[in-house]
């Protein structure tokens, strides 16, 4: 007669043997949904992280804002940018060098504000993981990029009336909301622009055209794109300043 | 002439090759097992008398190393389970689990920030059986932390530390905080917010120490904050000054258990009050070999089981996202084995309540055999000590509940709601519906009309039975609150789903009561695979 602490002892051996096997088992296919899933949670937190500090320049979408920075949206992004620079390296490689570094030397007169450096690696705010997160979400837009052509997306005034208009260019296709805010509502770099209106259209019309005639007192010279004459149409010019009217009024 | 080797050709000749070989394999089990042959040790673990005379189990437990640390008898009453519930045995156990788990992570750890989450993936993602590791390493250390308090408290109960047991009482609450001090130094190596912020915590505690906390706190997270230094300080504690303490006072205390004084008897019979044949079956000796190793066995490998089990069942070891030293999720707490301390904490002043009070509960704990000094263990004679015990645990299991989240600090209304549902750190309700179970639209929980179906409209009934309960709460000022759920495509596999908590409230400062609208948005991301069930 078999001790029964033996038996006990020698069946629970087995199911430990047996569930670590079971685990074994299963270990290729856990390892391989786990690595999806890291994938997939680093694309959040990069969604995150892109619409809290990148969607100022480049837009909410990726598409862009002509004059501060260039789409990340589209196909031509995936397929020709590093051609156009000469990067002999993967494209996750040069956006991870280019959010982590930033743009210190200024290398595209089309973008007057440099991109700033995020690693703290170089003093900026943002740790790695956080910048492979970055990474991670905006390589996400390559299956459903949106194809452009050569350059970034084309200003096509959307809306019936033209303070709509005005509104869109405003804050979607030129994104001047970055910068400039509107009833506390937008960027600080540039002055707030609810009553600016009321110094006269054509002060507002100088001031796009050519940004640097008058810098309002606290601001600087040279951060506001100097191309916007060459951009906007005087339909695009009326939209805009039919929206700063209604602002203020 | 000698010559090497001739001896075993002789004996070939002699006794013929079978006996010659047997008789070599008798000789190497005895030098491996301190004296005992092969028949001996089968008869061991049968569990069969001894095969030779004198009792060969006895010359091992002197000539072998891990055995001489064994008494070579137990009296029977000591081994009854209802005495000790096995709770020292189980707490070495644990100790052991913690060592081997640990080492093999060890191996695949680095103690850096930057590197060690990434560690935690790579645990998770590329070594094998890596999370089974992870998770028996968590597992184990959970049930250390409780068996070691339930074996203080057993002994506690049966009176077990007094006279002559007073010094080993004393070790056993050195090794209570050692398991504790084990326990908490793990927990930030993963180096996640969890960890992060509950070491924090702890830390911050150290520095309300009155004259040495600035100091404390410094030695311990190597600068003002928990970083690099404070990391590496960690790692070291636990992988190297804690575990050898722990050695150190594990060995000490079961030398004194096993050499000096035994394992108590039950009071009854070692006072001598019990009737005389119980006492005689109490104190009947049972050999370790092969009665109690036999137990042991059974009992480990019983462990073993149900460890693994309940690790293929629960996930042990959650790993939240990346520890961000400047931002502090809601609701941190620490972990549950010092939510007694946090709830100290809210009853007042840090310094008293979080550094003094627990120090002064420690050396009492210490002293407990000295302050106590009545010889009687027996229930009947300890009325004073054993109410005192059930009130003291009575308090730690309200002191506790007072640390978790339900009690006390609490953020605004509408920020705790939305809390509720898409937690900053874990899973939550809205994580937990499957991605193409969230349908893109607008979706007004006050509005049934705009409920999509499925899992979704459950939710959002709940977020409207929700903001009605803490609208209605009396104190909140917080009226008619109002949730919507917008689900957007946002990119390939990725959907943005923003809740936005809107109510009335009377303004800061208001004195005619007029009511003003306010309003509280938050926004996630929700992406396809994100299998939120594989992380928590």
């Amino acid at each position: 007669m078999i001790d029964s602490r033996i038996l006990v002892g020698l069946i629970a051996i087995l199911i430990a043997v047996s569930g670590m096997v079971y685990i074994a088992i299963n270990e290729p296919d856990r390892q391989e949904e786990f690595k999806q899933a890291f994938e997939a949670r680093s694309i959040e937190g990069g969604a995150t992280l892109f619409t809290e500090l990148c969607s100022e320049c480049h837009g909410i979408q990726g598409q862009g804002i002509e004059g501060v920075a260039p789409t990340l949206n589209s196909k031509n992004f995936f397929e020709g940018r590093l051609a156009e620079v000469g990067y002999q390296g993967s494209l996750e490689s040069y956006i991870k060098l280019t959010v982590a570094g930033g743009r210190p030397v200024k290398s595209d007169p089309a973008y007057p504000r440099s991109m700033p450096t995020w690693s703290t690696d170089y003093g900026g705010p943002l740790r790695n993981d956080q910048i492979d997160n970055i990474v991670a979400y905006i390589l996400n837009w390559e299956a459903a990029a949106v194809d452009t052509g050569q350059g970034p997306q084309v200003i096509v005034p959307e809306g019936d009336t033209p303070e709509e208009r005005g509104k869109n260019l405003f804050e979607i296709q030129l994104g001047c909301v970055g910068c400039h805010q509107i009833d506390g509502q937008g960027g600080q770099t540039g002055p707030e622009l609810t009553d600016t209106i009321s110094k006269g259209e054509n002060y507002v019309r100088q001031s796009i055209l050519s940004p640097n005639s008058v810098i309002t007192e606290g601001f600087s010279g040279n951060i506001m794109p100097q191309n916007f004459g060459e951009r906007l149409s005087d339909e695009n010019l009326n939209d805009l300043i039919a929206y700063l009217t209604s602002v203020h009024n | 002439m000698d010559i090497p080797g001739m001896g075993f050709l002789n004996s070939l000749t002699e006794k013929g090759v079978k006996q010659t070989l047997l008789d070599k394999f008798d000789e190497t089990t005895r030098a491996v097992l301190a004296g005992i042959g092969p028949k001996e040790a089968r008869a061991i673990l049968r569990g069969d008398s001894p095969t030779e005379k004198p009792n060969p189990r006895y010359r091992a437990q002197v000539k072998s190393f891990i055995l001489h640390i064994r008494p070579k008898f137990y009296q029977e009453g000591s081994t009854w389970f209802t005495h000790t519930f096995r709770l020292g045995m189980l707490s070495t156990f644990m100790f052991g689990v913690e060592l081997i788990t640990g080492l093999i992570l060890m191996v695949f750890y680095t103690p850096a920030p930057g590197v060690a989450y990434y560690d935690m993936i790579d645990i998770l993602s590329n070594v094998n059986m890596g999370k089974f590791m992870r998770d028996m390493h968590r597992l184990g250390a959970e049930l250390m932390v409780s068996i070691v308090t339930l074996h203080m408290v057993r002994v506690y109960f049966t009176g077990s530390y007094k006279h002559p047991r007073q010094f080993t009482w004393l070790t056993g609450v050195v090794l209570l905080l050692l398991t504790l001090f084990l326990s908490f130094s793990g927990y930030l190596l993963p180096w996640d917010q969890l960890a992060y912020w509950a070491v924090t915590i702890g830390t911050s505690m150290a520095e309300a120490a009155p004259l040495i906390g600035y100091q404390t706190n410094l030695i311990l997270r190597g600068s003002a904050d928990i970083g690099a230094g404070g990391l590496l300080r960690f790692y070291l504690l636990h992988v190297f000054l804690l575990p050898l303490a722990a050695i150190i006072f594990i060995s000490v205390h079961y030398y004194k258990v096993s050499r000096e004084h035994s394992i108590s008897l039950p009071a009854a019979i070692e006072e001598g009050i019990a009737p005389p044949d119980v006492i005689a079956k109490a104190k009947r000796k049972i050999d370790l070999l092969p009665d109690l190793l036999t137990s042991e066995l059974m009992w480990y490998a019983g462990a073993m089981a149900a460890m693994v089990i309940g690790v293929i069942i629960w996930n042990w070891a959650p790993l939240e996202t990346h520890a961000n030293p400047l931002k502090t999720p809601l609701h941190t707490t620490a972990p549950w084995y010092f939510l007694w301390l946090q709830g100290m904490l809210k009853l007042g002043d840090k310094s008293i309540w979080g550094v003094i009070v627990p120090t002064i509960v420690f050396l009492v704990l210490f002293a407990v055999p000295y302050i106590d000094p009545g010889p009687s263990r027996l229930a009947k004679n300890r009325k004073i000590g054993i109410s005192v015990g059930i009130i003291c645990s009575i308090t730690i299991v309200l002191l506790t509940y007072m640390g978790t989240g339900l009690w006390g600090v609490a953020a605004p209304p509408a920020v705790e709601l939305v809390q509720e549902f898409v937690p900053e750190e874990g899973v939550g309700e809205l994580r937990e519906i499957s991605y193409d179970e969230l349908p893109v639209g607008s979706y007004d929980t006050s509005d049934p009309t705009t409920y999509p179906g499925g899992p979704l409209e459950t939710l959002l009934q709940e977020m409207e039975e929700a903001a009605h309960r803490d609208s209605e709460v009396t104190g909140n000022n917080f009226f008619e609150a109002n949730v919507t759920v917008d689900i957007e495509n946002w990119q390939t596999d990725l959907k943005r789903v923003t809740v936005s908590v809107s109510w009335l409230e009377v303004p800061e400062g208001s004195t005619d009561g007029q009511l003003a609208e306010n309003d509280f948005t938050k926004s996630i991301f929700i992406h396809k695979n994100a299998g939120y069930e594989l992380l928590d």
